[in-house]
């Protein structure tokens, strides 16, 4: 029972039926900085990722 | 989460507003948003012509887009710095910029630094021996001094450029912690036109970096992710690291330190720093615009000295 969340080349195994925003403090990443993606529709902190599925992170930080 | 106007399902969720929206009235929102700070800035008219520096990343093309379906007379520049060693970056970032040209049938003009001048970003840097090994300073130096001159030369009323509100509170947070009293008096929505320089506005300058990212993916705009590589572990990504720190404890803390800034700014809080050099303004020996520097300005100095014979043999 575990959801793949892929932030650019890292990729990271978390249990499902949490809610992005708990799987995101998880892996330590910090929500203000990321977009997540399921099947390339955006979603939300509040939403729970299920069993077997990819979520990918967008990074939202550009330098420069 | 559901979208405040419709009830239907919200993609986009900005705290600091209290406010969810889906992506057909977050679409909208974005545009009705940028038309606001375009008046409440007095950033410029629909009677104007308007330069959008645009370099493939989700904040320019975003811009560009956003004020050509606004209406706006916007017409693009793309400046090439020849960032392609580990990468071919700026490759990239001009084939994006291209093709959303291409696509939208907007005027881009591209300039390339190296065919200008005769090198890249990267070797004038090494060559000007500024910067401590990172190109950053010099192509900030390059890209305002191009920026300027195409704008000038092409009879354009303004420069707007894409920095959001991540940009603008990273550069904010830096000049603060040296307590930088010239540089927090020219950090503003609108610097004003004045002899030798164009008017420069930052429509964007109220959006959170995520709110652009959601827009450019919503939107379907395709934009260069990858990062330049110069600018990974640079200050101002460690500034909007930790900015966003404290904005996932304190949602709308970003915004409030932005706008508070400009609300002091306004009442004259940085006035005695700003009374200084701009009035002592004169124009470079070489280019013709305005420096604070006697004879040439920073920008022809660094040409100069990149170009002194026994540095430039190493690169031929």
């Amino acid at each position: 029972m575990t959801t793949k969340i892929i932030l650019r080349d890292k990729e990271y195994e978390l249990k499902a039926g949490m809610t992005l925003l708990s799987s995101l403090k998880k892996a330590g990443i910090l929500p203000e900085s990321v977009i997540a993606m399921r099947d390339g529709e955006l979603i939300l902190d509040d939403e729970i990722l299920k069993n077997g599925e990819i979520i990918k992170l967008i990074s939202v930080i550009s330098g420069g | 989460m559901k979208c405040r106007t419709c009830g239907q399902k919200a993609v986009v969720n900005m705290r600091q507003h209290k406010l969810a929206l889906c992506k057909e009235h977050y679409l909208e929102w974005i545009p009705g948003q940028t038309e606001r700070f375009i008046e409440k800035y007095h950033m410029f008219s629909r009677n104007e012509k308007i330069l959008v520096a645009v370099s493939g990343g989700k904040d320019s093309l975003s811009l560009w887009d956003i004020l050509t379906r606004l209406g706006y007379q916007a017409d693009g520049l793309y400046i090439g710095l020849g960032i392609d060693e580990s990468i071919a970056y700026s490759e990239e970032s001009h084939r994006f910029t291209l093709k959303f040209a291409d696509e939208h049938r907007l005027k881009l003009h591209s300039v390339n630094v190296e065919k200008e001048y005769g090198y890249s970003i990267p070797v004038f840097a090494e060559l000007s021996h500024r910067g401590k090994g990172r190109p950053c300073a010099v192509c900030g130096l390059t890209k305002r001094h191009e920026m300027n001159r195409i704008a000038r030369d092409m009879g354009y009323d303004v420069l707007a450029t894409g920095h959001n509100l991540d940009d603008e509170a990273a550069t904010l947070f830096g000049n603060t912690i040296i307590w930088s009293g010239e540089s927090l008096i020219r950090q503003s929505p609108v610097l004003p036109e004045s002899e030798g320089l164009a008017r420069k506005v930052k429509p964007l300058c109220r959006f959170y970096e995520k709110e652009m990212t959601a827009y450019a993916l919503l939107r379907g705009i395709e934009y260069i992710y990858e990062e330049c590589p110069f600018s990974i572990g640079s200050t101002s990504i460690y500034y909007k690291q930790m900015l966003n720190q404290l904005e996932n404890e304190r949602p709308g803390a970003k915004l409030i330190f932005y706008l508070k800034f400009l609300e002091a700014r306004k009442q004259g809080l940085f006035i005695n720093s700003a009374m200084d050099k701009s009035s002592l303004l004169t124009k470079c020996s070489t280019c013709g615009q305005p420096t604070s520097a006697e004879g040439e300005c920073s920008f022809c100095r660094m040409i100069a000295k990149a170009k002194m014979p026994n540095q430039a043999d190493d690169y031929q």
